[in-house]
């Protein structure tokens, strides 16, 4: 019983409730704003579906996308989302491991965002083939030699593995839900937490048990996370094909995935912040940190963009020169310099003082981030493929060039509904925040007061006595 | 009569009107004149005896698109005639290939007579194409492939002979035969200088080269060919020879590589390794979920 005292009892107990509160107050609960924001995604996430199923039946003929570009918006989307995939691991792990106090209210959020874009990034390839039928024969055919083959296999991987980092540590508040909130849910969601709480009592053998998987989980999860994208990566830079011809290419995206999944990580925190009224547990210290977070992975990121671009250019080889040129002075060259400028240099300005990381103008910037991001990704994958080694010729003056359709539109904002609509339904059901983190989290901080308070008294005491 | 400055407004926006439609209905009657204007199309007659004595009528069907460039004809219903048969000349119809090509069987039962017989394809009351037709004239003829063996060499001799009306042969000089041997995709030429013109007793003979390469026993199928002649169309002939040098075949045809088939050996145990770790890893966790249930039923 020693165990579950350290993980649940608080010295107050009206604290303890009032945390309580706070967190499953929203849950099941939907205002008409509520309804009108899923009914908005939902008819979204529809027409997408229904434009997809458009595309199934006429074929690929009817995006934009021909011979020269055949990984399109879809494509740059998928490498986009995978790369918010990455906030979950870096906020989550890389602060668990590390053992950061303020990062107990932010996790949940966070290991969602993971899972999600994950789920939705995965979608994003077989939007991409005209023939989704035939994807058990990149499994049963497959050669391991593949660089597509083991993307499969690293998301995937990640894709479980990020299922179990964001189920573990909500398995004590599907229980807390299941005992507290069982009273006025419907069947369904009594049915969810009966089920998925998998029957937890407050014992310190199942404390043991779920610290020691979360443990284990924590530590997997960053190199696995690292591998996706590196394997992201490698989708192009093991292709031959000017600017994606690149060894730094693995790291180059990680370090992308970082810097946009932070951003979004700013977010979905600023978000169910004002939602939910969570501002007494994600302060402006949450803010402040995971700004100076962001910026450093902006620097990051900077120099790899630096590496990137700078290095074939010195050398401008004559198949890198035709790409370089439209990026840097051509048809390309106002959104390049837009993006460098405005979505790495001017957030980093921003975030580099401490009015730039309050909670609006660090949401601010991460907007700014994480669009750049997504259209970064577009300028990383079309204007290679309008560039091939072999020039362009005797095909129809519109193959030569690229700008997705409404259907490629319809998709991909179907698909980006479709993240927001989960994760608002996920917050309906589940507690967004960790609540027993937090209230351990309390529970440190009344310790560490309790110390200090015993210092500064002995302190007092000493001085009386000397004087 | 003068006309009044309203009437002569009337007058010119009417007349400005007509121009206007008189200028559209001719422009709009020449392009439906153009888009009903049939195209016209060129047809070519080849006629092939294959070694089992099987004849094929083949045409070939073309035409000019609209940037000049000759391109094959689709979809062309071609209609074939002979000469040979007595008040029944229509042969049969065949619709054009996708390279442009209709064929027909040549019935074995008609036979040529010394003047040859001549076979006719025509395209006749199409759609999109004016008629078009082409002409042949052409002679029965068979040709006999023998190998002889000496001590350093080996021959190909080959006798081109006509057949007549009455059944009997007689030999062609002066044609000219190409030697070959049969290949997956098509037949290969034994050498630059394979064609050879019969003698007068219809004979060619050609040198087998060495280093050429047979099956696993060394088997090829020779062939001798009379390709596009005017008279006799395309012949050919073959025969089967343990000449050729026997084919060893490699045990492992696709060894490990990245570019093979077959992934490198390396490859499969750092992916085992690294996979295996990461799914024990889940496996190990799963387990301990596995257990909080346990405990909690018990």
């Amino acid at each position: 019983m020693e165990k579950k005292n350290e993980h649940t009892t608080v010295t107050n107990n009206n604290n303890v409730e009032s945390i309580e509160n706070d967190f499953l107050k929203p849950i099941g609960k939907y205002s008409p704003l509520n309804r009108f924001w899923i009914g908005f995604l939902l008819i979204i996430v529809v027409w997408g579906a229904a434009i997809y199923i458009r595309q199934i039946y006429f074929g690929l003929g009817t995006t934009a996308m021909r011979n020269y570009v055949s990984w399109g918006l879809y494509i740059s989307t998928f490498v986009f989302f995978i790369g918010i995939s990455h906030s979950g691991t870096l906020v989550s792990a890389i602060l668990r491991i590390t053992n950061k106090e303020w990062r107990r209210p932010i996790t949940r959020s966070a290991e969602l965002l993971t899972w999600v874009s994950l789920l939705f990034g995965g979608i994003m390839p077989i939007i991409d083939m005209g023939r989704p039928d035939r994807i058990p024969n990149l499994v049963i055919f497959g050669r391991l030699q593949s660089p597509l083959l083991w993307d499969i296999i690293c998301i995937g991987t990640y894709f479980v593995g990020s299922s179990l980092f964001l189920y573990l540590p909500m398995i004590p508040d599907i229980a807390l839900c299941r005992d507290r909130l069982s009273g006025n849910a419907t069947r369904l969601r009594k049915w969810i937490y009966r089920k998925l709480s998998l029957g937890w009592q407050d014992t310190p053998g199942n404390w043991k048990r779920l610290e020691k998987g979360m443990h284990v989980m924590t530590i997997i999860i960053i190199p696995i996370a690292v591998s996706v994208h590196t394997v992201v990566g490698y989708i192009f830079a093991m292709t031959l094909r000017p600017g994606w011809n690149s060894t730094v290419f693995g790291p180059y995206f990680v370090a992308g995935a970082l810097y946009s999944g932070s951003a979004a990580v700013v977010l979905i925190m600023a978000a169910f912040r004002r939602m939910y009224h969570l501002e007494k547990y994600i302060t402006k210290k949450q803010f402040n940190y995971m700004g100076q977070i962001v910026l450093a992975l902006t620097l990051i990121y900077a120099y790899f963009n630096l590496n990137e671009y700078a290095v074939p250019a010195y050398k401008m080889a004559s198949s890198e020169g035709f790409l370089l040129h439209d990026l840097f002075s051509g048809s390309y060259s106002s959104v390049f310099w837009i993006l460098q400028l405005g979505t790495v240099l001017v957030p980093a300005i921003i975030l580099a003082f401490p009015k730039g990381r309050t909670p609006v103008m660090a949401s601010i910037v991460c907007i700014i981030i994480v669009i750049g991001a997504w259209v970064k990704r577009y300028i990383i994958v079309i204007p290679t493929l309008l560039h091939p080694y072999l020039p362009i010729q005797k095909v129809p003056i519109e193959w030569s060039q690229y700008f997705p359709n409404w259907v490629e539109w319809s998709i991909t904002f179907g698909a980006l509904a479709g993240i927001f609509l989960v994760i608002t339904l996920f917050a309906k059901i589940f507690p967004i925040v960790s609540i027993w983190e937090v209230k351990e989290g309390r529970e440190i901080e009344e310790k560490y007061e309790q110390v200090d308070n015993a210092i500064k008294n002995e302190k007092e005491n000493v001085q009386v006595a000397t004087s | 009569m003068k006309l009044t400055l309203k009437n002569q407004i009337v007058f010119k926006s009417a007349t400005f009107i007509l121009a206007a439609v008189l200028i559209w209905s001719t422009s709009y009657t020449r392009d439906q004149q153009q888009l009903d204007k049939k195209k016209t199309a060129t047809v070519e007659l080849s006629f092939y005896k294959n070694a089992d004595g099987d004849r094929t009528i083949v045409a070939n069907v073309s035409t000019k698109n609209d940037s000049g460039k000759l391109v094959f004809v689709r979809g062309v219903k071609i209609n074939f005639y002979t000469s040979a048969l007595a008040g029944k000349s229509f042969l049969g119809e065949a619709l054009t290939s996708e390279g442009g090509k209709a064929s027909i069987h040549f019935p074995k039962e008609i036979s040529t007579d010394t003047s040859g017989v001549t076979i006719i394809a025509r395209i006749e009351n199409d759609k999109g194409y004016e008629d078009a037709e082409a002409q042949a004239s052409v002679k029965d003829a068979r040709l006999v492939l023998s190998l002889s063996e000496g001590d350093s060499s080996k021959l190909i001799s080959v006798l081109a002979t006509e057949i007549l009306a009455n059944g009997k042969e007689k030999p062609i000089p002066n044609v000219e035969v190409n030697f070959g041997i049969q290949r997956l995709f098509g037949i290969m030429p034994l050498s630059d200088e394979a064609n050879v013109t019969t003698d007068d007793r219809g004979m060619a003979t050609f040198n087998f080269p060495k280093e050429i390469k047979g099956d696993e026993k060394g088997n090829v199928v020779l062939v001798a060919r009379i390709i596009d002649n005017e008279v006799y169309g395309n012949v050919e002939a073959t025969s089967i020879s343990k000449w050729g040098e026997p084919l060893v075949v490699e045990k492992n045809p696709f060894p490990r590589a990245l570019w093979e088939p077959r992934a490198p050996i390396i490859l499969i145990i750092s992916f085992s390794i690294i996979f295996g770790g990461i799914w024990f890893t889940y496996g190990f966790v799963i387990y301990q979920i596995t257990k909080i249930e346990k405990k909690a039923s018990a």
